[in-house]
């Protein structure tokens, strides 16, 4: 989704991933690198958190935090992940976080379309009542399921990868995707037939 | 509702995630199982419903927004570490000072202490050898008094 499918792989002379060696750099003091890091996955960050939280701006917000998050915590990247999955799993936790907040707060504001966009750039009206209804069902499931939807259903993230960035068992992934996909055919029946 | 035993191996088969001998025995499976057809119908559907959706570019600003955050926390991260590596100094400087006020080099207390110990019994024992002369003289006398024999 974000392009950078490539940037994840080790080239054939073994070189690491251009985001890798970003990291590697930001992380010996290199600011200019992690800003670098912060062009090439803003715009999957946002849209990532866009789907988590239901609204721009607390989206934004949930994205600063998760990049601030990452760049003190650049010492504790181990590598055992790739970058993508890594700033993935500090935006799920910061995105959690943010919606137990604004709960407590009584504050959280649900984007009349859930912040999504027409996928055809038109509104019509039935894009727009589909949008609405596509956002209400997702933002209706538990925190739990609604993650591993959207990692997998709007990210095409690999059960692999959605266990690595939930920290979660594989067989806990299938499960709950089961679940979560139960749910949706129930609550999108209308869009199914 | 999906009844059927491979009910739950239906939505990795449509993720791509089952293993490739385990995919062709669900297809099988699915040719000949009307609930799990139409399960994987249901699951490609929905697959498709929220496709249908994309999902908004960042803007433009608060592209800058983020950019201007990062170097904020980087900043602070300069000056917390300035600040860390000031007190870390400072503790050195305080070491120094009482290490240096505590060393040899004057003449510590200990060592005039031993010295004026020293010379006191030194002193002591001068007396004492004088008071033995003192003595032999004494008795040099008296043995050298006539009545004593011991001087002609």
């Amino acid at each position: 989704m974000d392009g950078n499918e490539d940037s994840q792989a080790f080239n054939r002379c073994g070189e690491p991933p251009v985001d890798l060696r970003l990291a590697r750099r930001a992380r010996h003091g290199d600011v200019a690198a992690f800003h670098a890091l912060v062009d090439q996955y803003a715009s999957y960050l946002f849209a990532l958190a866009v789907s988590l939280v239901g609204n721009a701006a607390d989206a934004e917000d949930v994205v600063q935090e998760t990049l601030a998050g990452a760049y003190r915590g650049l010492g504790a990247f181990e590598e055992r992940s790739s970058v993508k999955t890594w700033l993935t799993r500090i935006l799920v936790r910061q995105a959690a976080r943010h919606l137990e907040r604004s709960r407590r707060r009584g504050s959280h504001v649900v984007q009349s379309d859930g912040g999504l966009a027409s996928a055809s750039g038109r509104a019509s009206t039935s894009d727009a009542d589909a949008r609405i209804d596509i956002a209400a069902a997702v933002g209706s499931l538990s925190p739990e399921h609604r993650d591993v939807i959207v990692l997998r259903e709007f990210q095409g993230m690999s059960y692999d990868e959605i266990a690595q960035v939930l920290a979660i068992p594989r067989g806990t992934v299938e499960s709950r995707l089961y679940r979560a996909r139960r749910r949706l055919q129930q609550l999108l029946r209308d869009y199914l037939a | 509702m999906n009844e059927c035993d491979h009910a739950s191996l239906v939505g990795a088969y449509h993720d791509g995630e089952l293993p490739p001998a385990s995919a062709v025995e669900l297809e099988a499976h699915i040719q000949r199982c009307p609930e799990c057809a139409a399960e994987l119908v249901r699951l490609c559907s929905l697959s498709r419903v929220l496709g249908s959706a994309s999902w908004p570019q960042m803007p433009p600003e608060a592209l800058g927004r983020l950019h201007r955050k990062v170097d904020l926390v980087a900043r602070d991260g300069i000056r917390k570490l300035a600040e860390a590596l000031a007190g870390v100094a400072a503790s050195i400087v305080v070491a120094c000072s009482v290490a240096l006020a505590v060393l040899p080099g004057t003449a510590g207390p200990a060592q005039a202490s031993a010295r004026w110990e020293t010379v006191a019994v030194s002193q002591q024992q001068a007396e004492a050898s004088a008071a033995s002369t003192e003595e032999q003289i004494a008795l040099w006398i008296v043995q050298e008094l006539p009545g004593n024999g011991t001087h002609e």
